[in-house]
């Protein structure tokens, strides 16, 4: 077990080294970054403390991955494999536990310990077989593997468009709006296999215009439902709704970019991090789309050239 | 044609592949042998421009990668995509928008399932449908007839005669002999990244027991295997 976690150790230290940064640089900034955005977090959003417990309760969850369980179930005795897996899943929620402790939530710290627990022994299904359609097929890429993996989320986030309605709250419709966006824009977060772009018989530039292209009509098909109750219901805001359209379309604009700028293991982190300053600071988009654009090019050039 | 002229790869200090030289006329069936990490793959890499190298690769009809179509040993799928949408994901990937995916699944593949749930031997004869659905002029098949079932490989077997008459480019590895035997015109013998032989039909047989010579049963002693 000892040389389980010296090895995870090892992983994590290469992990900065192919990220093109020396560990003992790389954790003061992750741990400077994530204290600040948790900070900032808590400071700009209503009711954070839930929101906060259902973020991290989502990463523990979602780096809970199914095949690496596997293999520690097949190596390891069956009470080892226990106290590993548990363990593992407390050191993810350590981060975000210290910030609740921190900010006094202790009962919240306490949930989602609990729920860590909880997490732990949930046995989490390999291959999905059960085939979800989807609106997406005739260009199968991101949206259709993203929408099959959140298409739970789109009931709920029409829902709440729909109290916005009900409940005469135009923010609440516009939060549905942005629930969406990010949503969209969280299908990007994963790099393509070098054999998936190197297929294309296209330009850099062709190849990037088309992928934005679809990002465009794919969002803009799963926001319908809730921009037409908000033009419908506050014709009058309709300015202020097609502007979050607008900005939130440059939103997954720049992690299409994103996706395709960097390849180095680490780059949902990366995403995560510019994503959560864009959030905070959109006109930084101004600066990072055309950069970010700059270095897909770059990228794709070696790959489709 | 495909003319390769001094080709060479490294990874840091390691160099995998050295001063290569072969050429892939139209019509021909190539095969390329060799153990585990004599460089096989790499030379596949390089030719279909996934990785780079030293030296030249000349192809006269123009963009060799864009009229590829390369199988690798493993085909890696995206999850959560079917047999079908894979293939429109293949074919919209070379422009290719009007096909009967169903009508050319001749390895009669469950399209509506997830690729990923599929057995290692349907992956591989996906992404060779995928490939042959391209329409591509040259065709680099690693492994083309692992884990594949009997009756598929004299499929694909048939399928190379017909690329070979349709004047396509093949190129192909295995460790089957038999099926080199059968399809291929020229071999490849590389060995420690060099090609340190390359014959046709009629000496394949040189190549085969150079293969197996070198003192497997001592290697098997050393296992003690008790």
């Amino acid at each position: 077990m000892k040389y389980y976690y010296q090895l995870q150790y090892r992983r994590i230290y290469r992990v900065f080294k192919d990220f093109g940064t020396e560990p003992i640089i790389g954790w003061p900034i992750i741990i400077f970054l994530f204290c600040w955005i948790s900070l900032s977090f808590f400071d700009q959003v209503l009711y954070a403390n839930y929101i906060y417990v259902l973020i991290a309760v989502m990463f523990v969850y979602s780096f809970n991955n199914a095949k690496h369980k596997e293999f520690l179930q097949q190596h390891f005795l069956a009470s080892r494999f226990k106290v590993i897996v548990v363990l593992n899943n407390i050191i993810k929620a350590t981060p975000f536990g210290f910030i609740l402790v921190f900010k006094g939530f202790l009962i919240e710290a306490s949930v989602l310990y609990i729920i860590t627990l909880f997490i732990s022994f949930i046995k989490k299904k390999k291959k999905q077989t059960i085939i979800i359609p989807t609106p997406f097929g005739k260009y199968p890429t991101e949206f259709i593997i993203g929408f099959r993996k959140t298409f739970w989320v789109f009931p709920l986030i029409y829902s709440l468009a729909g109290i916005a309605i009900y409940k005469e709250n135009y923010n609440l419709g516009i939060f549905a709006l942005i629930l969406i966006l990010l949503v969209c824009s969280g299908y990007y977060t994963k790099p393509d296999p070098q054999y998936y772009i190197w297929i294309h018989a296209k330009s850099p530039k062709e190849f990037l215009k088309n992928k934005i292209i679809i990002a465009l009509k794919n969002s803009l098909l799963l926001m319908i439902p809730v921009l037409v109750l908000l033009i419908v219901f506050y014709s009058k805001e309709a300015h202020i709704t097609l502007l979050f359209l607008v900005v939130g379309w440059l939103y997954i604009v720049m992690y299409v970019l994103m996706k395709h700028a960097f390849e180095y293991y680490g780059l949902g982190i990366f995403q995560g991090i510019v994503g959560v300053l864009c959030l905070l600071f959109p006109p930084l988009m101004i600066i990072t789309i055309p950069y970010f654009y700059k270095e897909a090019i770059h990228n794709l050039n070696r790959i489709l050239q | 044609m495909i003319s390769i002229t001094s080709l060479s790869k490294s990874y840091g200090q390691n160099q995998v592949l050295k001063d290569i030289s072969l050429s892939f006329n139209p019509g021909e069936i190539h095969g390329v042998v060799g153990e585990n990490g004599a460089g096989k793959t790499t030379l596949f890499n390089a030719i279909a421009g996934i990785d780079g190298f030293e030296g030249t690769i000349d192809y006269a009809k123009g963009n060799l990668k864009d009229v590829i179509g390369f199988l690798p040993t493993d085909p890696y799928f995206l999850s959560k995509i079917t047999g079908k949408e894979y293939l429109r994901l293949i074919c919209n990937a070379r422009n290719i928008k009007t096909i009967d995916i169903r009508e050319k699944n001749i390895f009669d593949l469950p399209l509506d399932q997830y690729a990923e749930t599929y057995s290692t031997g349907m992956q591989k004869k996906l992404a060779l449908s995928g490939i042959l659905m391209q329409e591509n002029d040259v065709f680099i098949l690693d492994e083309p007839f692992n884990g594949v079932d009997i009756y598929s490989n004299t499929i694909i077997n048939q399928i190379l005669f017909r690329l070979k008459e349709l004047n396509k480019i093949v190129i192909l590895s295995s460790h089957i002999f038999s099926t080199l035997y059968e399809t291929c015109d020229y071999l490849h013998y590389l060995k420690d990244g060099r090609i340190i032989k390359s014959v046709d039909k009629t000496e394949f047989q040189t190549i085969e027991k150079e293969m197996q010579g070198a003192g497997i049963q001592t290697k098997i002693d050393k296992l003690n295997l008790k």
